[in-house]
C-alpha cells in the first residue's frame, strides 16, 4: 500500500512554527543536568499524590507557558487550587521508569529523559515542552492533547501511541517512529520530520 | 511560606550594538565636525514647574560631518558624544514616548526621569543576569499586600510550586498566583549614584518584604551606610498583643529623630554644584524620616529584633542564599566582585558605570547604561 504524504500524515507540518530563537536551550539542559535527582521512592510518593490530585478533580485545567529570560515556565490554570499535582519540570528523570504510569496533567517542562523506557505511559494533557528525550520509547503511550512543543524527540518511538490532539510544534523528530500511531488533530508546524517512519 | 502575587517576567530588551547610534568621538570623523550653532545649554521642565530650568554641566551643539547633520554633546565643556542627528535609538525613543517630557530634547538624549529609570533598569538587568546563572527566574514588580518589591526571584525547580492561578489563558501573564516557596527571594533595588548613602529607610523597606514571606535582599549601587539607629530599635522591646506587636510611639519617634539628625548632617555635606544627583541625594536624605513614619503606620507586626546581614564578600552573598537568614544587605563592592567571579563581565562593567555615572552623563549618553550584549 502506498504511504500517505508527510503533510497529510503529520497535520500542519508544511507550516512554519512560532519563533523560538530566544529560548536558551543550553541553559535548559544545564538546569536539568544539575538538578536534584529524584529517587524511585520520592517518585512513588509524587505519583501517589498525583493520583489524589486527579481524584479530587484536579484535572481539566489548562496550561500556560512563559518565557523568562530564555527559560520556559509552565503554569497550570485551574478553577481551584488542589495540591499534589506532579510537577517535575527541569529535572533529570533518566533514572526513573515510567512504563505504564498514570501521569495526565503533569508538568514535565524542560525534563532530561534520554533513552528511557516510557512505554504505555499515560501523559494525556500533560505539558512536556522543551524536553530533551532523545531515543526515549513512548510505545503504546497515551498522549492525548499532550504538548511536546520544541522538544528534542530524535529517535523516539511512538509506535502504536495515541497522539490525538498532541502538539509537536517545532519538535525535532528526526528518525522517530510513528508506525501505527494515532495522529488525528495532532499538530506538527515547524517540526523536523527527517527520516521519520510511519 | 505562601506568597500571593501577580507574575510578570522581567523583560528588558536592550538594543543590539548596531542599533545604537555610533559615538563618533575619537574617530577620524570627529575632526570633520563643523559647527553650525552655538553651544546650547540643556533645558528641562518638570510637571510642577511653570518654566524650564537649565541642567548644568551639559551642552549640545549642532553641526555637520560631510554635509550630514550631526550633534555634539559636552559634559563640563568636554566633548563626550558626537552622533549623526538622524540616527535613531528606538529603545530610547520608546522610553521617552512612554513618559514624554514637557520640552523637546535634542536627538538621542534622555530626560532626567528617564535617565533615573535607565539606572534602575540596568541594575534589574544585572540582577536577572546574575540570578539566571543560579537558576532563578526573575519576575518584575510583584504586587504584594501594601508593598511592591522590585523583583521576585524563584528557583526554577521551585517555580513549580505555583499552586493556583486566577486569570484567563488568553491573558499574557496571570494576574494572581499563589506560590509556596521557602527559597523565594524579594529583591529591592536602589540604583543610586555611588556616592549616595543607603540607610535605615531602604533597609526597613526591604525588611517589610521579608516580613511578607521569603527572603529579601537589598542590592544597591549607592553606598551602604552604618545602621546604628536600627540597633536602637532592636534594644527596645515591643508592646501590644501577641498578634500585633509594635514599638511604642515614643520609641519609634526617637528612632526617626536620630535618622533625621544623621541625614540632615549628610545633606549639609553635599556639594550641590556637582550634579543633579546632589539634589536627588539631598531629597532622599531629607525625606527619609517621613517615609519611616509612614512605614511605622502600616507595619502592624514587628519582630523582636530586626535581623539583617551585611553581605560584604562574594561568599557571604552565596551563603546567604542557602541560609535561613531573611534579610541581606549587599555591599556593592562584594556584588561587583561576585559578578566578576561568575564570569559576567558585561554585568560587572555596567554595575561600575551605574555607580560612577552622574545623571547629566546619562542624559547626554543614555547607551552608557546599556549592556553590550552583542558584538558586531
Amino acid at each position: 500500500m502506498e504511504k500517505a504524504p508527510l503533510s497529510i500524515k503529520f497535520p500542519l507540518s508544511e507550516q512554519k512554527g512560532a519563533d523560538y530563537s530566544d529560548i536558551d536551550r543550553i541553559h535548559l539542559r544545564k538546569i536539568a543536568e544539575t538538578s536534584k535527582v529524584i529517587s524511585p521512592q520520592e517518585f512513588q510518593s509524587i505519583l501517589k499524590n498525583h493520583q489524589k490530585f486527579l481524584k479530587l478533580d484536579g484535572g481539566g485545567g489548562q496550561w500556560q507557558t512563559m518565557n523568562i529570560n530564555g527559560i520556559i515556565l509552565g503554569i497550570y490554570l485551574s478553577k481551584q487550587s488542589i495540591p499534589g499535582q506532579a510537577i517535575l519540570n527541569n529535572l533529570q528523570l533518566d533514572n526513573l521508569t515510567l512504563t505504564g504510569k498514570f501521569l495526565p496533567y503533569a508538568n514535565l517542562v524542560g525534563i532530561l529523559a534520554e533513552n528511557c523506557d516510557w512505554n504505555k505511559v499515560n501523559l494525556n494533557h500533560s505539558l512536556i515542552t522543551d524536553a530533551m528525550c532523545q531515543g526515549t520509547s513512548f510505545m503504546g503511550a497515551s498522549c492525548i492533547g499532550t504538548d511536546f512543543s520544541r522538544s528534542d524527540l530524535r529517535r523516539c518511538s511512538f509506535r502504536d501511541a495515541n497522539l490525538k490532539y498532541a502538539d509537536f510544534e517545532n519538535c525535532n523528530l528526526e528518525d522517530a517512529d510513528f508506525t501505527g500511531a494515532r495522529l488525528e488533530h495532532a499538530r506538527f508546524p515547524g517540526a523536523i520530520l527527517k527520516n521519520v517512519t510511519y | 511560606m505562601m506568597i500571593s502575587t501577580n507574575l510578570q517576567p522581567l523583560c528588558i530588551k536592550y538594543p543590539m550594538k548596531n542599533q545604537i547610534p555610533r559615538n563618533l568621538i575619537g574617530t577620524p570623523l570627529e575632526k570633520e565636525f563643523k559647527t553650525t550653532s552655538k553651544r546650547i545649554p540643556f533645558r528641562e521642565q518638570y510637571a510642577n514647574e511653570t518654566r524650564p530650568h537649565i541642567i548644568r554641566h551639559i551642552h549640545y551643539q549642532y553641526g555637520q560631518i560631510k554635509r550630514k547633520r550631526a550633534v555634539m554633546y559636552y559634559y563640563n565643556q568636554v566633548r563626550k558624544r558626537l552622533i549623526y542627528a538622524n540616527d535613531n535609538d528606538k529603545f530610547l525613543t520608546n522610553l521617552m514616548k512612554n513618559f514624554p517630557p514637557k520640552m523637546k530634547f535634542p536627538p538621542n538624549t534622555a530626560s532626567s526621569p528617564i535617565a533615573r529609570s535607565l539606572r534602575e533598569m540596568a541594575l534589574k538587568w544585572i540582577v536577572e543576569e546574575f540570578f539566571t546563572t543560579l537558576n532563578y527566574l526573575t519576575f518584575d514588580e510583584p504586587r504584594l499586600e501594601q508593598v511592591n518589591p522590585d523583583c521576585l526571584l524563584l528557583p526554577v525547580n521551585e517555580a513549580n510550586k505555583i499552586l493556583h492561578v486566577s486569570g484567563k489563558k488568553s491573558e499574557k501573564f496571570p494576574n494572581q498566583t499563589e506560590i509556596e516557596s521557602e527559597r523565594a527571594l524579594f529583591v529591592e533595588i536602589k540604583a543610586y549614584h555611588g556616592s549616595t548613602k543607603v540607610g535605615e529607610k531602604e533597609v526597613l523597606q526591604t525588611f517589610n518584604y521579608s516580613n511578607k514571606g521569603g527572603k529579601a535582599l537589598l542590592i544597591t549601587t549607592g553606598a551602604l551606610d552604618s545602621l546604628e539607629s536600627l540597633e536602637f530599635l532592636n534594644n527596645n522591646s515591643l508592646s501590644g498583643t501577641s498578634e500585633e506587636k509594635t514599638y511604642d510611639d515614643e520609641v519609634f519617634a526617637d528612632f526617626t529623630k536620630q535618622v533625621k539628625q544623621k541625614n540632615r548632617k549628610y545633606a549639609k555635606q553635599i556639594d550641590m554644584s556637582i550634579s543633579q544627583d546632589s539634589f536627588d541625594t539631598r531629597g532622599i536624605y531629607l525625606s527619609a524620616h517621613k517615609k519611616l513614619q509612614k512605614m511605622y503606620r502600616y507595619t502592624k507586626e514587628w519582630p523582636e529584633e530586626i535581623k539583617y546581614h551585611v553581605l560584604n564578600a562574594p561568599s557571604a552573598i552565596m551563603d546567604f542564599l542557602e541560609s535561613n537568614e531573611k534579610l541581606g544587605l549587599v555591599e556593592p563592592d562584594a556584588f561587583h566582585l561576585l559578578l566578576q567571579e561568575k564570569n559576567l563581565p558585561h554585568a560587572a562593567d555596567l554595575f561600575d558605570r551605574i555607580r560612577s555615572s552622574y545623571l547629566e552623563e546619562i542624559i547626554i549618553d543614555p547607551p552608557r547604561l546599556y549592556p553590550v550584549l552583542h558584538e558586531n
